[in-house]
């Protein structure tokens, strides 16, 4: 781990934290940020690179970045996000800390909004939405105007606003959780920073895992509404040919989503240097303040994710089956319905409890444990979905087509 | 070639999203059917909300054919659908049940309940 830079800002009130893992093209963001509308004094940027490259997209911008930090991960280790926000996280000296994407348009309000807004709620974890347009004209960045990447090709601008703040049905997928996150650096060590767990390795990560925990502790979680950042098209945008941890089918992790379904405040594996400063251990002092566990190196190798130059579906830790929590321990395997986490039921795990030695056993308890009644249901159900779910997106098409149509027909 | 591709990549999209209704699905009926064990016979019906006409009316069938036991079930798609603050103790059982789709699309509005009422995240 070596600083190429380090910050002399004495006191700033933000400390904007991009990764890079020698992937970004563009680091047009500082463009941006350059023209913010307040002192420069009150923000530090802060590079966080996981390999050992030294950007020449960043080079550009290079009196703009005040901390430059290679971790100097080798090269076989597969990139792990939660593992740099953690590192900006340390190394912040600002009060509040925003994680954004460093190929993102701001306006020159950007920062004083961010700063407006933790001081009117303080205690909240703000998220700033984006505007994403997917012309490929774009490519490469230009500095296209802002009104040209709200106007044609933008696939989420609702009269000014986007989709996904108009919208409540599904935020978590219509919003942009990792498009830019805002929130207290106190607040983020309180909750022990990002979570380490091999479930976030790759593509399948984001600070909405620390957004989940945040809210679990009590934190309002707000949306701006007036103000946005703004993406165009670039390749490989979408994580294509990424390694995927374990995700609901739309790309959100599924272990971020149980935390939040099961209050968790903690993370599942917590950074060393994040720990000693929550609980004020002396921490250790330049570039040792921040740790990385050695374990990491070799079990985020990417021989260990792949078979034949095939990526391994991630599988989550913590598996569920037809409703009851199975977990594995040093005797075997433990299975309990799932209401039973629930303080009020725990009395009862004696009675639904299942303890084998092997998974086929397991499996063969579980199966005699549920009614045969309702086995009977679960075919019919698994039907009634596919049939229900794809006339459902078949109508969502069509109703676009037409939208579309009558909208070209009018125009 | 690139058609191939998105087809299948929109396939594997659907099948995942339909696998995870179907497990969502599955926690919640069989752990319905076992806390209907645990409830005394003529106790009130349980409040379940769920984010889909789809999966209510799966649950008001399975309540209809008497697989599962009698539950009152709100459908709770975008956040004014359900002012749950207007529900006066869900039924008289403090207990509510949420499916964790339902949790999850509308957290923000649920995630206080947890503190006030018996909610159970399934």
């Amino acid at each position: 781990m070596q600083f190429i830079k380090q910050s002399a800002r004495s006191c700033p009130k933000v400390s904007l934290i991009l990764l890079d893992w020698s992937v970004r093209e563009s680091f047009h963001l500082f463009h941006y940020l350059s023209e913010q509308d307040v002192d420069r004094d009150l923000f530090e940027v802060i590079i966080i690179e996981y390999y050992s490259r030294m950007s020449d997209a960043i080079r550009l911008f290079e009196d703009q970045v005040d901390s430059w930090l290679m971790l100097e991960m080798p090269e076989d280790c597969y990139y792990h996000k939660h593992l740099m926000y953690n590192a900006g996280i340390v190394y912040a000296k600002g009060d509040i800390c925003v994680i954004c994407d460093s190929d993102a348009m701001v306006k020159p309000g950007f920062i004083r909004s961010i700063i407006t807004e933790f001081e009117s709620y303080p205690n909240t974890v703000l998220h700033i939405d984006q505007f994403r347009n997917s012309r490929k004209d774009f490519y490469p960045f230009a500095y296209p105007d802002f009104s040209e990447v709200t106007g044609r090709g933008c696939s989420n601008n609702v009269d000014g606003k986007t989709r996904g703040l108009v919208d409540d049905r599904d935020p978590i997928h219509n919003r942009n959780y990792g498009a830019c996150m805002c929130a207290r650096r106190n607040d983020l060590i309180a909750i022990g920073g990002a979570d380490e767990h091999t479930d976030y390795l790759g593509h399948i990560c984001g600070p909405y895992d620390m957004t989940f925990r945040l809210v679990n502790l009590g934190h309002r979680e707000i949306w701006h509404q007036t103000e946005f950042t703004y993406h165009t098209w670039h390749p490989g945008q979408a994580g294509e040919d990424n390694y995927l941890g374990p995700h609901d089918g739309r790309h959100v992790s599924t272990t971020a989503l149980d935390a939040l379904i099961s209050g968790r405040t903690m993370p599942l594996e917590e950074n060393e240097s994040i720990r000693n400063i929550r609980l004020a251990t002396t921490p250790a002092q330049g570039i040792d303040t921040f740790r990385i566990d050695p374990i990491h190196l070799l079990a985020w190798q990417r021989d260990k994710l792949c078979i034949e130059k095939q990526w391994v579906a991630g599988d989550s830790t913590r598996k569920v089956w037809r409703g009851y929590v199975i977990d594995q321990t040093t005797n075997g395997f433990v299975a309990y319905p799932r209401f039973l986490e629930h303080p009020e039921f725990s009395k009862f795990k004696d009675k639904f409890e299942i303890h084998t030695s092997t998974k086929a056993d397991l499996y063969e308890r579980l199966n005699g444990s549920i009614p045969f009644r309702l086995r009977l249901v679960f075919p019919v159900v698994t039907l009634l979905t596919y049939v229900s779910s794809a006339f459902g997106l078949t109508s969502l098409y069509l109703r676009r087509r037409w939208g579309r149509l009558t909208h070209e027909a009018h125009s | 070639m690139r058609l191939w591709k998105r087809i299948a990549t929109r396939w594997f999209q659907f099948r995942g999203e339909v696998v995870g209704l179907i497990r969502g699905f599955q926690i919640l009926i069989v752990n319905l059917s076992l806390i209907g064990k645990l409830r005394p016979a003529g106790a009130n019906p349980i409040t379940v909300i769920v984010d889909s006409w789809r999966e209510a009316t799966i649950l008001r069938l399975l309540c209809f054919t008497q697989l599962l036991p009698q539950h009152k079930i709100m459908v709770m798609r975008r956040n004014r659908d359900l002012n749950l603050f207007m529900q006066s103790n869900f039924g008289n059982e403090k207990l509510l049940i949420v499916t964790s789709r339902a949790f999850t699309k509308h957290y923000q509005l649920l995630a206080d309940l947890r503190h006030q009422l018996r909610m159970i995240v399934l």
